[in-house]
C-alpha cells in the first residue's frame, strides 16, 4: 500500500513531462523559449560530460556553490541561534532589536550586491556573504520563536526541582527550542541555497559555481542549459534538504 | 517541618493599575509534618494560586511562607511540583527526566543512573528507564514526574490536580500508588483537587476554599483508619459534608 | 486504481490544470505568428553602447525618416543575448548588436535573423592598472584578467593577444564582469587588467585609473564587434524598407567620420559619459557598414572550438546568414 501510494506521487510530475515533450514534438512550443524535456535531459548530459564552458565540470560547478553556501550558512547559524536565543531569553533585548531586524528583513539579498561588492570586493568573500544574508532571518526568526513558545510549564517543573538561571538556559531553553531552531535552520538553508545565483552575479574569480555556469549558458544562448542548470540547482536543494531532514530527525528522535 | 501561610494575599492588577483582581483573600494555614493535606474549592478561587506561592512560583502580594518558623526565601528545589500536565521534559528519557534533579547536585552520571533505575523499578516502570515521554501513557507520566520530585527529596510535595488528565481506572490505581509513597516516604503533601473522592480517599485533613477571592472556610479531619474502604458508611458521610460545603460555595457567590 | 473519490477527483483537478496550462502556451504562441504587415520598423539597440552611435546618430538627425522610414524603438537592452530573445519573440524587426551574441542565437537557438550589415569594427582594448610594471601581453603571466563575458568578441581578442604573445591561456586567471564594474575591480585589486568595448577603456584614461596595455586594433587589425541584424521574414517582405535603412546607417558613419563634434554631443547624450572619455573612444573606433565573411568565419571557428556554439554551423549557414 505505502510502495503503491510513493509510486503514484510521481504519476503527475511523469505525465506532466509527457504531456510537455508530446506538445514539444508537435512544434507547438517553440524550442528557442521552451525547450523540450528531451533538450534538456541531454543538456545536463552535455553540463556533465562536456561542461559549460567547455572543460570546466559539472562536479566542480556544484562543488564550489556548495562551498559558497556552506560558508554562508555556517555563519548564518553561528550567529543566527545564539542571537536568537538571547532575544527570545532577554525582553529588554527584544524590545530594542526588533525595530532594526524587520527594518532589514525585508531587503532582499539582491539588494546589498553593491554593498558586498564594496566591504568585501569579488569573489567569495562577497558571494559567501549574499547568502548569508538568505540564511540568516528565517534561522534567526524561527530561533527567537521556538525559545518564545517554550511551554511555561517546563521552566517552572526545573525551577521546583531547584535548577538556577543557567541550568534552565541551557538544560531547558535550548533543548525546549531546538526542533524550532530545526525548521528554521531548513528554511534557511533553502532560502540560502536559492540566493546562489543571485550571490554569484558578486563575480567569480575561481570559475566554478552553478549560478555562473548558469549565466555562461544565457550569454550564448542556449535555453536548454540553462534549464539544464536551474534543474541541477533544484536537485541539489532538495538532497540537502533531504539530508538536513534525516539529520533533524535523528536528534529530535524525541518527538 | 511545619509549614506556615500567614495572612497570605494575592491580588493581580492588570497593566495600568486600573482593574485588580483579588485571587487569594488573607489565607492563614499551618500544615503539620508528614501531613497528607487536600485541598477543595470552586473553580477559580485561588487554590492553585496558593500552591504556586508556596513553590516560589509566584509571589504573595502581602504575607509570607514560613518553615519551621523560618521566612521562605529560595523555595527551589525545598519544595516539589507535581503538574496535572506532567511537565516532562520530552526530549530526555524517562531515566533522564528523574535524574534530573540529581544533576543540580552534581552527583556524578553513573550514581545518578543507578539511584534513577532505583525509584524507576519501586514504581513500576522497569523496562522504560530509555523510553521517550511521548511513548508513555498518562498514568505512566506522572508516575515518572513524581519520581522526578522524589529523588531530590523535598520536605514539602505540592500537587496540582495530578491525577486530572487520567481516566478513572488509571486515576484509581494511581491514587493507590501515591498513598503507598506517602506511606513509605512519609512526605508532607498538599493536594489540589476537584474529586471529592480522591480527596477523602487520600488524604488526613481537608480543608475547603471560598470562592473568589478564597480564603478557607472548612478544615475537615479525616478520621476514617487505612485501608479505607469508598463504599463505607464513614466515607460517605465526609463525601456528604465536603459536598454541600462545595455547594454553599457556589451559590453563595451569586 | 484509486482509493477513494478524493483521489480521483484530485487527479481529475490536476489532469484540468495542466491541460488549460498547455492551451494557454499553445494560444499565446499561435497569436504572436500572426503579425499582420506593419509600416513602422521596429528597431532595438543597447543601451548606453557607444558602439551603436550610427544608430542614435540617424534617429538624431532624421537619416531614416529621409529614407522614408517609420523607424521606432522598439527597446533598448541590456545586453545582446535579450535583443536576441526579442526577435525570437518576434517583437524586433531590425537590431543593433554584437557579432557574438548574433551568431551564438542563431547557431545555438535556431533564431531567424540576418546580418544585413556592420556597425562598427575595432573598439576595445586591454587596460591595466597604472602602477603595474611592464607595457606587453607577455607581461600579463599570471595576472587575473576581467572579460566581459564568455564568447564575446572580447573574449576572443584576450585569447588571440596572449596566443600571439606566446602566453599559455593556463597562464593567466579570467573571470567575467559586467563593463561598469571593471574600472572599480581595478583600483580596489580585485583585477590586475580587463579587456572591455569603449567607452570604457577611454573612461579609465580619462579618469585616470588605468593604463591602456593594448588596443584591439593591434590585437587583429579591422576585427568586426556589432553589427545589424533583421529578422528572416522582415527581410523577405520589407526588402526595400531593409535597403534603404542600410543607406541612412551608411550615412550616418559618414556623418560620424565627418562632423565629429557633433556626433560626440549625440554619444554624450546617448551614454551619459562625459565629453572627454567620448571623445578619446571614437578615436579609437571606425564605423562602417560593410561586412567581411572571411572576419566573421574566423570568429565563428573559435566559437566552434571552444564548444560556445552547439551545432556546425557550417559554410552553408554563415553564408546564408550572410546574404541579403
Amino acid at each position: 500500500m505505502n510502495y503503491f501510494k510513493e509510486k503514484s506521487r510521481l504519476l503527475f510530475p511523469l505525465l506532466l513531462l509527457l504531456l510537455w515533450q508530446a506538445v514539444s514534438t508537435l512544434g507547438l512550443l517553440p524550442s528557442s523559449k521552451i525547450p523540450s524535456p528531451v533538450q534538456i535531459i541531454s543538456g545536463i548530459k552535455e553540463l556533465a560530460l562536456v561542461g559549460l564552458p567547455s572543460g570546466s565540470s559539472l562536479f566542480m560547478h556544484c562543488f564550489e556553490s556548495l562551498l559558497r553556501v556552506t560558508a554562508g550558512f555556517t555563519m548564518a547559524a553561528a550567529i543566527g541561534i545564539p542571537l536568537g536565543i538571547l532575544i527570545g531569553w532577554l525582553r529588554f533585548l527584544r524590545n530594542m532589536l526588533t525595530p532594526i531586524i524587520e527594518t532589514i528583513r525585508p531587503i532582499p539579498p539582491l539588494a546589498w550586491i553593491p554593498l558586498a561588492i564594496l566591504w568585501f570586493g569579488i569573489g567569495f568573500k562577497s558571494a559567501a556573504f549574499i547568502i548569508f544574508l538568505g540564511c540568516f532571518f528565517p534561522i534567526l526568526l524561527s530561533t527567537i520563536s521556538g525559545v518564545l513558545s517554550v511551554d511555561k510549564i517546563l521552566i517552572e517543573a526545573a525551577k521546583t526541582l531547584g535548577a538556577k538561571e543557567k541550568k534552565i538556559f541551557l538544560n531547558v531553553l535550548v533543548p525546549a527550542a531546538t526542533p524550532s531552531i530545526f525548521t528554521g535552520i531548513r528554511i534557511g538553508l533553502g532560502i540560502g541555497w536559492m540566493t546562489l545565483v543571485a550571490a554569484e552575479f558578486t563575480g567569480v574569480k575561481s570559475g566554478y559555481g552553478l549560478g555562473y555556469m548558469i549565466m555562461v549558458a544565457r550569454d550564448i544562448q542556449r535555453p536548454d542549459l540553462v534549464i539544464g542548470g536551474m534543474a541541477t540547482i533544484g536537485l541539489m536543494g532538495y538532497l540537502l534538504d533531504v539530508a538536513l531532514r534525516k539529520l533533524e530527525a535523528r536528534m529530535l528522535q524525541w518527538r | 517541618m511545619t509549614l506556615e501561610l500567614r495572612n497570605l494575599r494575592k491580588t493581580y492588577t492588570d497593566g495600568t493599575g486600573e482593574g485588580s483582581v483579588d485571587a487569594l483573600s488573607t489565607i492563614n494555614l499551618t500544615v503539620r509534618e508528614g501531613e497528607f493535606l487536600s485541598v477543595v474549592g470552586p473553580s477559580g478561587c485561588g487554590k492553585s494560586t496558593m500552591l504556586r506561592i508556596i513553590a516560589g512560583l509566584e509571589q504573595p502580594t502581602t504575607g509570607a511562607v514560613f518553615i519551621n518558623g523560618e521566612q521562605l526565601e529560595d523555595p527551589w528545589g525545598r519544595v516539589g511540583f507535581v503538574f496535572q500536565e506532567y511537565a516532562l521534559f520530552p526530549w530526555r528519557t524517562v531515566s533522564e527526566n528523574v535524574e534530573f534533579g540529581l544533576e543540580l547536585k552534581n552527583i556524578p552520571g553513573k550514581e545518578r543512573r543507578r539511584k534513577a533505575l532505583e525509584y524507576i523499578n519501586k514504581f513500576g516502570m522497569g523496562g522504560f528507564e530509555d523510553t521517550y515521554p511521548r511513548d508513555l501513557s498518562g498514568g505512566m507520566k506522572q508516575r515518572v514526574a513524581i519520581a522526578r520530585t522524589l529523588i531530590t527529596n523535598p520536605s514539602i510535595i505540592l500537587m496540582d490536580e495530578p491525577f486530572g488528565s487520567l481516566d478513572s481506572q488509571t486515576r484509581n490505581a494511581l491514587q493507590e500508588f501515591l498513598l503507598t509513597v506517602w506511606q513509605n516516604s512519609r512526605k508532607t503533601i498538599i493536594f489540589v483537587t476537584h474529586n471529592i473522592d480522591e480527596a477523602v480517599f487520600l488524604s488526613q485533613r481537608v480543608i475547603g476554599f471560598s470562592d473568589r477571592p478564597g480564603s478557607i472556610k472548612l478544615s475537615l479531619e479525616i478520621g476514617i483508619p487505612a485501608p479505607r474502604d469508598r463504599t463505607s458508611a464513614d466515607f460517605n458521610r465526609y463525601r456528604k459534608e465536603i459536598l454541600s460545603f462545595l455547594q454553599q460555595q457556589s451559590t453563595a457567590g451569586r | 486504481m484509486f482509493n477513494n473519490r478524493n483521489q480521483l477527483s484530485l487527479l481529475h483537478s490536476r489532469l484540468f490544470t495542466t491541460l488549460l496550462f498547455c492551451l494557454i502556451l499553445v494560444f499565446n504562441s499561435a497569436c504572436s505568428q500572426s503579425k499582420s504587415e506593419r509600416t513602422k520598423i521596429r528597431l532595438g539597440y543597447i543601451q548606453s553602447d557607444l558602439h551603436h552611435l550610427p544608430a542614435f546618430v540617424a534617429m538624431e538627425k532624421g537619416f531614416f525618416q529621409q529614407q522614408g522610414l517609420d523607424v521606432e524603438v522598439a527597446g533598448a537592452f541590456r545586453a545582446g543575448p535579450e535583443l536576441m530573445s526579442a526577435f525570437a519573440a518576434q517583437e524586433l524587426d531590425v537590431g543593433y548588436v554584437g557579432l557574438a551574441p548574433a551568431i551564438t542565437a542563431v547557431a545555438n537557438n535556431n533564431i531567424p535573423v540576418r546580418l544585413i550589415a556592420q556597425v562598427n569594427t575595432e573598439g576595445s582594448a586591454i587596460v591595466v592598472s597604472r602602477a603595474r610594471p611592464g607595457s606587453s601581453v607577455a607581461d600579463l603571466k599570471g595576472a587575473m584578467i576581467a572579460i566581459p563575458g564568455h564568447a564575446t568578441m572580447q573574449d576572443f581578442l584576450l585569447r588571440k593577444a596572449l596566443k600571439n604573445a606566446g602566453i599559455p591561456v593556463e597562464q593567466v586567471k579570467i573571470l567575467v564582469l559586467k563593463p561598469p564594474e571593471m574600472i572599480p575591480a581595478l583600483t580596489g585589486k580585485d583585477i590586475d587588467a580587463f579587456i572591455a568595448w569603449e567607452p570604457y577603456p577611454s573612461k579609465a584614461l580619462t579618469e585616470n585609473k588605468g593604463k591602456i596595455l593594448l588596443y584591439s586594433s593591434q590585437i587583429w587589425p579591422d576585427h568586426p564587434c556589432c553589427v545589424i541584424v533583421a529578422g528572416e521574414e522582415f527581410l523577405q517582405t520589407r526588402h526595400s524598407d531593409v535597403e534603404k535603412l542600410i543607406i541612412a546607417h551608411n550615412q550616418a558613419c559618414r556623418f560620424i567620420k565627418d562632423r565629429r563634434a557633433e556626433a560626440i554631443d549625440i554619444g554624450v547624450k546617448y551614454t551619459g559619459m562625459d565629453r572627454a572619455t567620448i571623445e578619446t573612444a571614437l578615436g579609437h573606433i571606425t564605423y562602417h557598414g560593410l561586412l567581411d565573411k572571411q572576419y566573421t568565419s574566423e570568429y565563428v571557428d573559435f566559437l566552434k572550438v571552444l564548444r560556445y556554439i552547439k551545432q556546425d554551423i557550417s559554410d552553408a549557414l554563415l553564408a546564408k546568414m550572410l546574404k541579403r
